[in-house]
């Protein structure tokens, strides 16, 4: 096929741009001593917030295919890049004081925005070769995000489950993806649109049962969920917040272009299989969430729990128009809320060393903006207005019912009903009861920590920088917005439903 | 000028103002909190003054604001107020008003005490002029949160429990409602969520499945808030545990959200899924009326008992809205059930939240709850033993007091329907009289001396401290106090200060009398007394108001009430 490489190019500029941006970042780290890499952080910081401003010029355009079909831009997809940047950027600000004076602080930062290049790719792709390759440059920059903090036990262990899994996901899912291929002898999702209705039914269920595997792991779907509680817990607290939205979000995207391109018309029930997994996988994860003390495996359950939420809306896309809304405006609003959880359990974590529910004793005497925020995020989580997560939760709430899938629904009521135990079971401590004795928080540090380096400067507590506050403050503001103000989010979805 | 809207943010408002003062400025904060209320208080009686009061077409919503909150969903910012909403309104307002004045005496984390209770205020204003589903909602959970905080960090020894259980009940309830709200949602053509807009398209009419559905959503949301039998537990743990001015507000204004939500949310959009299962609704009404008085009567616990005297009272409200949905009965007498039900929302807020004053007055003195611990107290607190008094008749529906006109027309709607709904009724009527006057001659009446009998002070004295405030009058406060030799997961015990002057004002424990009510306690409590009173006097003037409500758009012609103007073909 004959095309103009520069205008193809021009069409891909946020990812180029990225791109560009890892190549510097890597070297840009060697260079410099330990304890100045912080300003590779804030470089990647503003090489992020810069790849936006392409992506919000293309939101106006119409919608364009580029590399001849293998790749879409269009507002759905800068929609999503635009989330995963957004989440990327406030990443990298939680993470600034976190990492601050360690040697790979750097590569940190390059590995967010290769990470979040994979994510870009994926919202865009259109063909399954580009999606297999997309998910891959995600997971590889996850694996080193994981597996960063060598010294510590845990966090090789979870670098090793999360590579063993996703590894062995990635390969069912080409397994899959070549199943499709041999149905239709195409990998371009329009393409396959066009001939998978005349396959053999048995075989197109089975290519799709294997595609979700892959995946599955990304959003965390029962039963890929099974690495995410001791990945987070082993990994540092800002890459378990990243792990937590941006992989999600950029697998949430491409399972709804999947799903609704290259099978239309409710093919092979997958909206049924769907409504399904989401059921199984909210039910999982908030049940077994209830049971935790650490607040990191609290949220990685509480994660899982709300990929089932948000597959709702996956579920409900094909029959209502809804569903995508619903989707795209709970994956805002998750993205807030959830990082801004993450960032008070990243300042808690600095200063008391202990990521376990003892150490929130009383702490809205102690620190009581903290307390504050981390209650405003775990209402947000559980629902409950103004806030975002309740426009979410309503919306996709709406979107099922209206899909017809009202005992979907009914289930997902009941979820949200549950799921506020276990939220509530961390506000009860902050300001119910009385703070915890000194000897107490000692003994949590001897098991329980999640220490980065022994000698480290981490080591030595230290009070929230500022930086952080005001992180955790901005996110804060803008959680409570989108509940007050939900239209401001609508207004821009309303571009990007269309796929 | 959006009156409405004034009056509902005036309070939160006050609380963020409270937020920023300075810890060290109690004082600023609790001039903040009366002033605000206050101002509330104003909004909402001008509110109610300014109602039109004519019947036929003059009393439907009024005071409307209405502007775009989520055009994408169909979801706007409408406020508006009628007969019904307004008196609700102005009780919650002043209940507000009193738990400030009642509680000067707080001293243990002043700034969020406030703050949750203005935001409360908010929550429960916006519910009762909210004309949009998702604003009703809205406003809804965020009454909700507060509560679960104050039962919480003020409340008494099992409050950790007391709160969860509470925030789990109605948020169940309130999912169940949101679903149901949903399906109206969705159901009405184009998608609105807009009270008015959908009670005109009635949606549900003929499809009988969808409407009971939608019955059993509401249904769970409204019962469980009111709360009816067997969705009731959470209310007696929540009224114990939760301090003075949260049991206040609780059975004054919070539980009023659900019997308010029926009528103003249930009947109109549903009419023909509540005239179908009727028969359960009053079964579960009378179940709860029979049910709440017979186990007040047992109890040995003074708050418990009016707790369960709330589910007895809330028993009638669900029994006017049973009759009121019965499409069997006379337009007549479903408009007295109706009315009956509204008047009793408002009836029961004033004694029920006087009593819940009363209980604490008690508490603040003694910390004991337990009604063995008190005999004769007439002797050594006249008017604290008048104004009780008072209370009880009133609860327990004496003529001339505004319980009686509530339940009498409650009464007269069911009779002329169901008589022998009315006649089991009766029994819960009885029953609650018997309680109330046994609880009068037990703790009031008898022997000369209080026995104030505290065994449970002995483990907790060495952990007093001193939490008196020098110079105000001799009671004792109550503050939570963090005793070191706990675990760190127990809650923190609740221990009772008495002071110097106290105990020589009280010459001793066995012949001791209490201090008599005080100034502050009387300015919380009188105001609801004499409204009682007034009601009970002259009803005529809030029956009228909420009649013009009940027979006009949107509420009437839908229940079927104004069958003059369906007739004249006026409204469908």
């Amino acid at each position: 096929m004959q095309m103009d490489m520069g205008a193809e190019l021009g069409k891909i500029i946020p990812e180029l741009w990225l791109a560009m941006l890892v190549l510097i970042l890597i070297p840009m780290s060697t260079f410099l001593p330990t304890g100045r890499k912080q300003a590779v952080t804030w470089f990647a910081i503003g090489g992020l917030a810069t790849s936006l401003i392409p992506s919000v010029i293309y939101l106006g355009q119409p919608k364009r295919a580029a590399f001849g079909e293998t790749y879409l831009v269009d507002p759905f997809a800068i929609f999503f890049k635009l989330l995963c940047v957004v989440a990327s950027v406030v990443v990298l600000l939680i993470s600034l004081e976190h990492f601050r004076g360690w040697r790979a602080e750097g590569e940190i930062a390059a590995m967010v925005v290769l990470a979040t290049l994979g994510m870009e790719l994926l919202a865009g792709s259109t063909n399954l070769i580009l999606i297999a390759l997309s998910l891959q440059i995600i997971t590889i920059a996850s694996y080193i995000l994981v597996g960063m903090l060598k010294e510590e036990p845990r966090s090789g262990e979870a670098a090793l489950k999360f590579f063993l899994f996703a590894a062995t996901a990635g390969a069912v899912m080409l397994y899959g993806m070549s199943f499709i291929y041999g149905l239709t002898g195409s990998l371009n999702l329009i393409d396959i649109a066009q001939k998978l209705p005349g396959a053999d039914l048995a075989l197109v269920v089975l290519g799709l049962t294997l595609l979700l595997a892959g995946y599955g792991y990304e959003i965390t779907i029962f039963p890929f969920h099974a690495w995410v509680p001791d990945t987070y817990q082993g990994a540092a607290t800002p890459i378990a917040a990243f792990l937590s939205v941006g992989p999600k979000a950029a697998g949430l995207a491409v399972l709804a272009r999947t799903l609704l391109v290259a099978f239309p018309r409710d093919l092979a029930g997958w909206p049924e299989v769907v409504a399904v997994s989401a059921a199984v996988t909210m039910t999982f994860g908030n049940i077994v969430a209830l049971r935790q003390h650490n607040l990191k495996r609290l949220l990685a359950y509480s994660s899982i729990a709300q990929a089932g939420y948000l597959l709702m809306g996956v579920a409900s896309a094909g029959r209502d128009p809804l569903g995508i809304s619903g989707l795209l405006f709970y994956l805002v609003a998750y993205l807030f809320m959830n990082l801004g959880a993450f960032a008070v359990i990243t300042a808690i974590e600095q200063e008391k060393r202990s990521v376990d529910l003892t150490a929130y004793q009383a702490l809205a005497r102690e620190k009581p903006f903290l307390a504050f925020s981390l209650t405003l995020f775990l209402l947000s989580l559980a629902g409950i207005p103004p806030l975002g997560g309740f426009i979410g939760k309503t919306i996709l709430f709406g979107a099922a019912l209206a899909a017809n899938f009202w005992w979907l629904t009914v289930i997902a009521a009941i979820n949200t009903a549950i799921s506020l135990y276990y939220y509530a079971k961390v506000l009860a401590p902050m300001y119910l009861q009385p703070p915890a004795k000194s000897s107490q928080i000692d003994a949590q540090l001897s098991g329980r920590t999640n220490r980065l380096e022994p000698g480290r400067e981490l080591l030595v507590s230290a009070p929230p920088s500022p930086i952080l506050m005001a992180t955790i403050g901005l996110v804060e503001g803008v959680t409570l917005l989108i509940g007050v103000f939900p239209e401001l989010v609508l207004n821009i979805l309303r571009l990007a439903t269309q796929l | 000028m959006p009156l409405i809207s004034i009056t509902l943010f005036i309070p939160l408002l006050a609380g963020v103002l409270i937020l920023g003062v300075p810890k060290e400025r109690p004082d600023i904060m609790k001039v903040i909190a009366l002033v605000g209320s206050l101002l509330s208080l104003v909004g909402s009686v001008w509110l109610l003054l300014g109602l039109n009061w004519q019947r036929g077409g003059g009393g439907g919503l009024q005071w409307q604001e209405q502007t775009d909150w989520i055009p994408s969903l169909g979801a706007s910012y409408h406020l508006a107020i009628d007969g019904i909403s307004a008196p609700l309104i102005a009780l919650s307002a002043l209940l507000t008003v009193a738990v400030v004045i009642y509680s000067w005496q707080v001293k243990y984390r002043v700034k969020e005490y406030f703050f949750l209770f203005l935001l409360l205020e908010t929550g429960l204003l916006g519910v009762f002029a909210a004309q949009d589903l998702l604003l009703f909602y809205l406003f809804f959970e965020v009454s909700l949160v507060p509560m679960y905080f104050i039962i919480g960090v003020w409340g008494g020894e099992r409050r950790t429990y007391a709160a969860i259980k509470f925030f789990l009940y109605t948020r169940v309830g309130s999912l169940a409602m949101l679903l149901s709200f949903l399906a109206l949602y969705l159901t009405t053509n184009p998608h609105t969520f807009d009270l008015p807009t959908i009670i005109k398209a009635q949606p549900f009419a003929g499809n009988y499945w969808g409407g009971t559905l939608v019955l059993l959503g509401l249904f769970l949301g409204f019962a469980i808030k009111l709360p009816a039998f067997p969705l009731h537990s959470w209310l007696p743990d929540a009224h114990v545990e939760a301090p003075t001015g949260g049991s206040v507000i609780l059975a004054g204004a919070l539980l009023k959200l659900g019997g308010y939500g029926f009528i103003r949310i249930g009947l109109p959009t549903i009419p023909q899924a509540f005239n179908d299962w009727a028969i359960v609704i009053i079964i579960i009404a009378l179940i709860s009326i029979i049910y709440g008085a017979g186990v007040a009567l047992v109890q040995p616990d003074f708050k418990k008992l009016v707790a369960f005297s709330s589910i007895n009272h809330m028993g009638y409200v669900l029994l006017g809205v049973g009759i009121g949905g019965s499409q069997t009965a006379s337009a007549a007498a479903r408009l007295a059930a109706l009315n009956g039900a509204v008047l009793q929302m408002v009836s029961h807020g004033l004694i029920t939240g006087a009593l819940f004053f009363l209980v604490g007055f008690l508490y603040d003195r003694t910390h004991s709850h337990l009604i063995a611990d008190y005999k004769g107290l007439w002797n050594s607190m006249p008017i604290y033993s008048g104004l009780t008094a008072l209370a009880f008749f009133g609860s327990l529906g004496l003529p001339a007091l505004s319980g009686f006109v509530a339940e009498f027309q409650v009464f007269l709607g069911t009779l002329a329907v169901y008589p022998w709904a009315a006649a089991l009724a009766l029994i819960g009527v009885i029953v609650t009289t018997a309680m109330f006057l046994w609880t009068l001659q037990r703790m009031f009446l008898g022997g000369p001396t209080t026995q104030v009998d505290m065994p449970s002070q002995a483990g907790f004295e060495d952990s007093w401290d001193g939490m008196f405030e020098p110079g105000s009058a001799p009671a004792p406060r109550i503050i939570p106090q963090r005793s070191p030799n706990l675990a760190d997961i127990a809650p923190p015990t609740l221990t009772l200060e008495r002071p110097q002057a106290d105990t020589t004002a009280q010459t001793d424990k066995n012949s001791g009398s209490l201090p008599e009510i005080k100034r502050r306690e009387l300015i919380a409590v009188v105001p609801l007394l004499i409204l009682t009173v007034l009601i009970g006097i002259i009803p005529g003037a809030l029956i009228g108001l909420i009649n013009a409500a009940l027979t006009t758009a949107p509420l009437g012609p839908l229940a079927g009430l104004v069958f003059i103007i369906v007739k004249a073909g006026g409204l469908h």
